[in-house]
């Protein structure tokens, strides 16, 4: 349990070294959606928050700019992230989503669920294509999505046999798609087919996954990803990255660095600095901003 | 006063949409909309620029699936129903607001729908293309393309045959619709991975726009952060996008369009009429829906909202456009005293809807943009992109990370819970499809007509269209269907294909059905390494 220095893994979480993988089903209910990072909230996060020592907990925090108090009990930093967490989800959605907004209001015009004629049957799509396949999808920096299959006729001939140890995607690491293999992790899968989120473990390598049958003696690779380049480590505001004089720093203020889509927390001035009069505003609200 | 060059992009794009099949589809409606409230009143501002020696110029891309949808007879024809239904309740609603306060507003619409059938039919018959087209001859206009469904590249970066088919076609359906190649490309949501520069260049596209992060954040320090394009490997440009000035036109809430006395979008007569009067004009539907007929102004976060005053809001645009261009100028200051060197360009890319459907009173902002901008004093220089291919070797060359403009900055809205099962399902059709060109490299007849249809199917499964409307809750049981439908029509040829037993009779219903991309040969699906 939780907060008796002891760590509790929820079932559906594995752990591979320090990498984390969350396990879910292929088409999830609800609202869902997966962490951007492991800087985000929801009800999954609480979970997978539970689930990390104390020590990821505070790094957590750092890098949240939380003040912690040293004597904190894990379920205590638990809800303060989670809190952090849901501020950065308020803040975002109020200052970054104005793409999607009106993307959306290109189909607003009509009922959720028009009655309008539609199609006379609903297709029904396979769950599976009954074949031997893995496929690695980038989300952002830090997440991918790992969808996967295996032939049903494989896998109930290896299941009879008392050596097959189970399925298993092997994620392997490359400096370039050119070199050697520098580490690789396995990840044990139950489900002969299904899809989960995969945290690549550093950033600005290249990735590839493999799925494997494993037996007692040895692993055979039934399919192969194509290898996927995660994007190097990069601050959220750009005016962060490391070694920056004070003149590039100030080219990038000028050129919005505060105000663009990867940063999660905009400050009341720069909000306040959007360089517009809106209705009662008038421009003196603007320079006293810039000023 | 410090100068500033600005390069204005509209992005005009819609699913394609098209049911035959029906006597009227709903989500047809999307289209005519934007016909109604965007694309023919831009038409109609160009041509009054034009005609008073403005010197306006932008840049426009028309995504493939819009193009198409613009020049198909069948929707050209269920246009002009939608624009007589929505003229004679425009005289019903000139009839009902008689002497009352918004009898004014009424007059607009009538006047809005009776120019807009006049365009249509009779300047344009039908094709509005040719007015864009015009203006494209003419230099006000440069126009470009998006990919072919609109598809979310880097999603399908592993798939390198679907990004090659998106590329191809995009540039072929360009050059059939406008007469002349596309020189750059609107990456849909401004998605980008590393390495698609190559494919950009192999079809000739020089250049696209990307999220000001992808630039800021490029792997070597960008010199002149956004105010010029980065050269990326192969001579590729990349325009980074202004957030200062977009934000200022994008945000519902900050934005100008928030302002007290715009027109409101949501409340609408379809919501708060008898459903009695409606019904005539809701062809299709039991449900109430949005008719376009909508007198409320903004007025703030309430559900009361006032009465629409046109004089009012008409006064308050010109306004804003001496605002916006009163800020470039305290922007192009800002620059020049962080130490730029040179004159700064400002990139401003905006979905082309935004003005007239959304936001009422935008293309009126544009008029005034343009005529505004046309006094050298506002130290504002409007150029084309295509001004900086010239020597793109005076550009900064370096590499960018994967990135798109949408919250987040990744692919957060199209690869989330709640539409990641798409994915398992386009990947199989794509890697099936380019098996069908490995077993039938080269067919004529009813298997080239059904493996023609087949890539079609594959590509509108694509549309990022559908897993955004999926992720933000619009009319997500269309989405879902659109996907499910193509799909199913695929694996129908490709099962129909390794059986030998075409029904001819359904594919020649489906051609009819989905039928843009006529010249397309299935073959772009060829296996790539």
């Amino acid at each position: 349990m939780a907060g008796q220095h002891t760590t509790r893994i929820h079932p559906s979480t594995i752990v591979v070294g320090t990498q984390l993988v969350k396990s879910r089903p292929l088409t999830p209910k609800g609202d869902f959606s997966y962490p951007r990072s492991s800087r985000e909230g929801g009800e999954m996060t609480r979970e997978r928050l539970e689930g990390l020592p104390m020590t990821v907990l505070l790094d957590l925090s750092r890098k949240e700019n939380l003040s912690v108090d040293p004597e904190i009990s894990p379920e205590e930093l638990v809800e303060e992230l989670l809190e952090a967490y849901d501020e950065d989800r308020r803040e975002r959605e109020n200052l970054q989503n104005l793409i999607l907004k009106i993307e959306q209001t290109k189909f607003e015009s009509l009922p959720p669920h028009p009655a309008s004629p539609s199609f006379t049957q609903e297709p029904v799509l396979p769950a599976s294509y009954d074949d031997n396949t893995v496929n690695l999808v980038l989300r952002d920096p830090s997440w991918a999505l790992v969808l996967w299959e295996v032939r049903k006729k494989d896998l109930d001939t290896w299941s009879q046999s008392s050596s097959f140890r189970g399925l298993a995607l092997r994620v392997l690491e490359f400096a370039s798609p050119s070199t050697e293999c520098l580490t690789f992790f396995p990840i044990p899968i139950t489900e002969s087919s299904g899809s989960r989120y995969l945290h690549l473990p550093t950033p600005g390598r290249w990735y590839l996954l493999e799925l494997h049958a494993q037996t007692d003696h040895d692993s055979k690779m039934l399919s192969k990803s194509r290898m996927l380049l995660a994007p190097p480590e990069l601050p959220d505001d750009p005016k962060d990255r490391p070694g920056l004089t004070d003149a590039q720093v100030r080219l990038l203020e000028v050129s919005g660095s505060a105000l663009c889509e990867t940063v999660k927390e905009k400050s009341e001035a720069v909000a306040l600095g959007y360089p517009h009069r809106i209705g009662g505003w008038d421009d003196t609200v603007f320079q006293e901003v810039v000023e | 006063m410090s100068r500033l060059d600005l390069a204005l992009v509209l992005n005009a794009h819609l699913p394609f949409v098209r049911h035959p099949e029906y006597p009227v589809f709903l989500e047809e409606r999307w289209l005519f909309e934007a016909l109604s409230e965007t694309y023919l009143p831009l038409l109609r501002v160009f041509h009054q620029l034009e005609e008073d020696g403005i010197p306006f110029r932008l840049t426009m891309s028309f995504s493939p699936t819009l193009a198409s949808m613009l020049t198909d007879p069948l929707l050209q024809e269920r246009y002009r129903q939608y624009l007589d239904l929505q003229l004679e309740l425009a005289e019903r609603e000139l009839v009902r607001t008689e002497g009352g306060p918004s009898n004014k507003t009424a007059r607009l619409y009538r006047q809005l729908h009776l120019h807009n059938q006049g365009d249509f039919n009779e300047v344009y018959q039908g094709n509005i293309l040719r007015g864009f087209s015009y203006f494209q001859k003419k230099g006000h206009l440069e126009i470009i393309t998006s990919a072919a469904t609109h598809a979310f590249l880097p999603l399908y970066q592993n798939h390198p045959e679907a990004i090659e088919a998106q590329l191809q076609i995009a540039s072929e359906t360009h050059t059939r619709l406008f007469g002349r190649p596309s020189k750059g490309l609107w990456l849909p949501e401004c998605a980008y991975f590393p390495g698609l520069e190559r494919d950009l260049k192999q079809h000739k596209f020089e250049y696209f726009f990307a999220p000001a992060h992808a630039v800021l954040n490029a792997k070597d320090f960008p010199k002149s952060g956004i105010f010029a394009p980065l050269s990326l490997p192969g001579g590729v440009l990349a325009f980074p996008r202004d957030m200062e000035s977009t934000n200022a036109l994008w945000s519902p809430d900050r934005g100008y369009p928030a302002d007290p006395v715009y027109r409101d979008f949501y409340r609408d007569i379809g919501f708060d009429l008898d459903l009695n009067y409606l019904r005539p004009y809701m062809p299709g539907t039991d449900d109430r829906l949005a008719t376009g007929f909508k007198y409320h102004a903004v007025t703030g976060p309430t559900d009361q909202k006032v009465l629409y005053d046109p004089d009012k809001a008409k006064a308050r645009v010109s306004e804003h456009v001496r605002n916006f261009l009163y800020n470039r100028g305290l922007h192009a200051g800002r620059i020049a005293d962080a130490g730029f060197e040179g004159v700064p360009l400002l990139v401003c890319p905006f979905d082309a809807e935004l003005f007239g459907h959304w936001w009422f009173e935008g293309v009126m902002w544009l008029d005034a943009f343009f005529r505004q901008v046309a006094s050298p004093a506002t130290g504002v220089n409007l150029v084309l992109p295509s001004d900086f291919l010239v020597d793109e070797a005076q550009f900064q060359r370096t590499e960018m990370a994967f990135s798109s403009w949408s919250a987040g900055g990744y692919a957060e809205a199209w690869l989330d819970g709640s539409n990641d099962w798409i994915y398992r399902h386009t990947f199989k059709a794509v890697d099936r499809m380019v098996e069908l060109v490995g077993r039938f490299p080269d067919v004529q007849g009813r298997k080239q007509r059904a493996l023609n249809q087949a890539a079609r199917e594959v590509l509108l499964s694509q549309a990022s269209d559908w897993p955004l409307i999926i992720k933000s809750g619009t009319t997500v049981g269309y989405a879902e269907r659109r996907v499910k439908e193509h799909i199913a029509n695929f694996t129908r040829i490709y099962e129909s294909l390794s059986s030998n037993t075409m029904d001819t009779e359904w594919l020649t219903t489906l051609e009819k059905r989905n039928n843009l991309f006529p010249d397309l040969d299935y073959k772009v699906f060829q296996r790539r390494n």
